[in-house]
C-alpha cells in the first residue's frame, strides 16, 4: 500500500501506529509505548487541573479554578440534568473521570510533537466502553433487580403481541451488545479517522515544502491542514461529550425503565 | 520520505500492530491511568471542588438574602423617618398658628385696654373745648357788653338810667347772641 | 485487446495480486456506500433540529443536547463503514 510518486510518500496506517517500548520493553502485558504514555498523561493532566484548581481554592475563582468549575458545571447542566435528572448526582465522579480522561487522551491528537489522539488505539474505548456496560447493568439490577431490568429493558411498552419475539431479540442485541460495540468503535473510528486526516494532509503539505516551497500552490493543503487541526480540537471536545451524555442516557435508562 | 514525513511517521521494525484489536499493554496503560484517576477524582477532587462550589451558593444565598433584610430595614427606616417629618412639619405649622393667634389675642387685648382711655380722652377734650367755648362766649359778651356800654355812653353822651340801660343792652346782646 | 488479454494473463499469475485489488475496490465501495445514509439521515436530524430551535429558542439547550445524541447514533453507521475499510485493507 505504499504510494509513491512524485515524491509522495504516504506511511502506512500499521506504520502510523507502531510504536516501540520505552518502559519494560519487550513485556507482553506491561510495555509501556506512547500510546500508554498519552493515557498517563489522560490521567494526570485531569489531576493536576482539579488539584491546582482546589489548592489555589477561592470563593470567587479565577484562572484554573474557573475552568475546573465550568467543566463540572458543563457536565452536572448538560449531562447529567439532561438526562439522568437529580438523582443521577451520584455519578458525577464517574462521568467526570470518563469525559476529563477521553478528552485529553483525544486532544494530544493536536498537540505539537504528540499528535497522535490515544484513542486511535482500539484500548481505551474499548475498555471505557467495557466499563461503561458493566455499570449501566449493573446500575440496572441493584435498582430493579436482575429479572425485572431484563425483562424492562428487552420489552419495550406497548409493543403488540405478535411482534413481541422480533422485538424482543433486537432490544436484546441492541442493549447489550450494539451499545458497548458502538460507543467503543465511535469513539475510535472518529479518532483515528481524524488523525488519518490530519496525517493526509501533513504528508502532503511536507511533500510540496519538500519539491517546491516557493510555489503559492504549496500553501493549500497547509491552510486545510490549520482548518483541520481547529476542527478535530472539535472533534475530540464532541467525543468526549458524547461518550459522556450517551453513558449518562444508558444509566438514566437503566434507573428509570419507564423513560 | 522526507524529514517532516519522518517526524509525524512512528519508527520501523517490530511487529506491526492490528489497526483495530486493542494490544494488551495499552489496554493495561489505559484502565491502569483511568482506575487511578476515576479514584482521585471520586475520593478527592470531586468532593474538594463541590464543597467549593457549594460553598458559593450559599454564600450568594446569604449574601442575597442579607441585602433583602437590608432593604427591607432601610425601608421601614424610611418610612419612619417619613411619618416623623411629617410630624415635625405638621407640629411646625401648629406652633406658628398658636403663636399668630396668640399675637392676634395680644392685639386685641391691647387694642381692648386703649380703648377706655382713648374715649375718656377724647370726653374731656371735648369738655376742654366746650368750656373753652363758654369762657370764651364769656368773655366776649364782657367785651360787647363793655364796648357797647362805652359806644353808647359816647353816643348818648347822658347818662340815662343805668338800670333802663342795662336792661336795654341786655336785651340787645341777647339778641345779638342768639 | 490484445493489451488486456497480456493483462489478464499477467494477473492470472499473481491472485494474491488480484485479492488486493478487490479487497481495496471493496473497502472504498464500502466506505462510500455507507456514507450515503449517515450523511443523509445526519443532515435531517441537525436540520429538523435548527427548525425546532428556531421556533422554540427557549429550548435550545434540551433540543442541543439531543441532536447530539441522534448525530452520535446515525454516524455510528457511517464509521462502521470506516472501520469495515481498514479491516478489508489493514488486518
Amino acid at each position: 500500500m505504499k504510494l509513491q510518486a512524485m515524491g509522495l510518500y504516504f506511511p502506512d496506517i500499521e506504520h502510523l501506529l507502531n510504536w516501540p517500548g520505552i518502559l519494560f520493553e519487550g513485556s507482553k502485558y506491561f510495555e509501556l509505548n506512547k500510546v500508554g504514555i498519552i493515557y498517563l498523561w489522560a490521567m494526570i493532566a485531569p489531576i493536576l487541573l482539579f488539584t491546582l484548581a482546589i489548592r489555589k481554592s477561592k470563593l470567587v475563582p479565577t484562572g484554573v479554578q474557573t475552568i475546573a468549575e465550568s467543566s463540572v458545571d458543563f457536565v452536572r447542566e448538560n449531562v447529567v440534568m439532561q438526562t439522568i435528572g437529580p438523582d443521577g448526582m451520584k455519578f458525577m465522579p464517574f462521568l467526570m473521570s470518563l469525559f476529563f480522561f477521553i478528552f485529553f487522551s483525544n486532544i494530544t491528537e493536536v498537540i505539537p510533537f504528540i499528535q497522535l489522539p490515544g484513542n486511535a488505539r482500539m484500548a481505551a474505548p474499548a475498555m471505557l466502553a467495557l466499563v461503561v456496560w458493566v455499570v449501566f447493568n449493573a446500575v440496572g439490577i441493584k435498582s430493579q433487580g436482575f429479572f425485572k431490568y431484563f425483562k424492562n429493558t428487552i420489552i419495550p411498552p406497548g409493543v403488540p403481541g405478535a411482534l413481541l419475539p422480533l422485538v424482543a431479540v433486537i432490544e436484546f442485541v441492541s442493549t447489550f451488545f450494539v451499545r458497548p460495540f458502538s460507543l467503543a468503535v465511535r469513539l475510535f473510528a472518529n479518532m483515528l479517522a481524524g488523525h488519518l486526516l490530519l496525517v493526509t494532509f501533513a504528508v502532503l503539505s511536507a511533500a510540496l515544502w519538500d519539491s517546491s516551497p516557493l510555489i503559492s500552490i504549496v500553501w493549500a493543503p497547509f491552510v486545510v491542514l490549520i482548518g483541520l487541526t481547529g476542527f478535530e480540537v472539535l472533534v475530540a471536545f464532541l467525543q468526549a461529550f458524547i461518550f459522556t451524555i450517551l453513558t449518562a442516557v444508558y444509566i438514566g435508562g437503566a434507573l428509570h425503565p419507564e423513560h | 520520505m522526507n524529514s517532516l514525513t519522518m517526524m509525524l511517521a512512528a519508527s520501523e521494525g517490530g511487529d506491526p500492530p492490528n489497526p483495530i484489536i486493542p494490544e494488551w499493554n495499552e489496554v493495561i496503560w489505559g484502565s491502569l491511568s483511568f482506575l487511578i484517576l476515576f479514584t482521585v477524582m471520586a475520593k478527592y477532587a470531586y468532593p474538594a471542588i463541590k464543597k467549593t462550589m457549594e460553598a458559593r451558593t450559599e454564600k450568594i444565598q446569604n449574601d442575597l438574602d442579607a441585602a433583602d433584610t437590608a432593604r427591607t430595614e432601610a425601608e421601614t427606616l424610611r418610612g419612619e423617618y417619613d411619618s416623623k417629618i411629617a410630624e415635625a412639619q405638621a407640629e411646625a405649622s401648629r406652633i406658628i398658628e398658636a403663636a399668630r393667634g396668640e399675637a392676634e389675642q395680644v392685639r386685641q387685648e391691647r387694642l381692648a385696654a386703649i380703648e377706655p382711655e382713648i374715649a375718656e380722652r377724647k370726653a374731656q377734650a371735648d369738655s376742654d373745648i366746650e368750656a373753652a367755648k363758654v369762657r370764651a362766649l364769656t368773655d366776649v359778651r364782657a367785651q360787647v357788653t363793655s364796648l357797647a356800654v362805652g359806644a353808647a355812653e359816647k353816643v348818648v353822651q347822658s347818662s340815662l338810667d343805668e338800670s333802663a340801660y342795662t336792661r336795654l343792652v341786655d336785651e340787645y346782646i341777647e339778641s345779638v347772641g342768639k | 485487446m490484445i493489451d488486456l488479454l497480456a493483462a489478464a494473463d499477467v494477473i492470472a499469475d499473481k491472485p494474491d495480486q488480484i485479492l488486493v485489488g478487490l479487497k481495496a475496490v471493496g473497502a472504498g465501495l464500502g466506505y462510500g456506500l455507507a456514507a450515503i445514509g449517515p450523511g443523509v439521515g445526519i443532515g435531517l436530524v441537525v436540520g429538523n433540529a435548527i427548525t425546532a430551535m428556531a421556533r422554540q429558542p427557549e429550548s435550545a439547550g434540551m433540543v442541543r443536547t439531543t441532536m447530539f445524541l441522534g448525530i452520535a447514533f446515525t454516524e455510528a453507521l457511517a464509521l462502521i463503514g470506516f472501520v469495515v475499510f481498514i479491516l478489508l485493507n489493514f488486518a
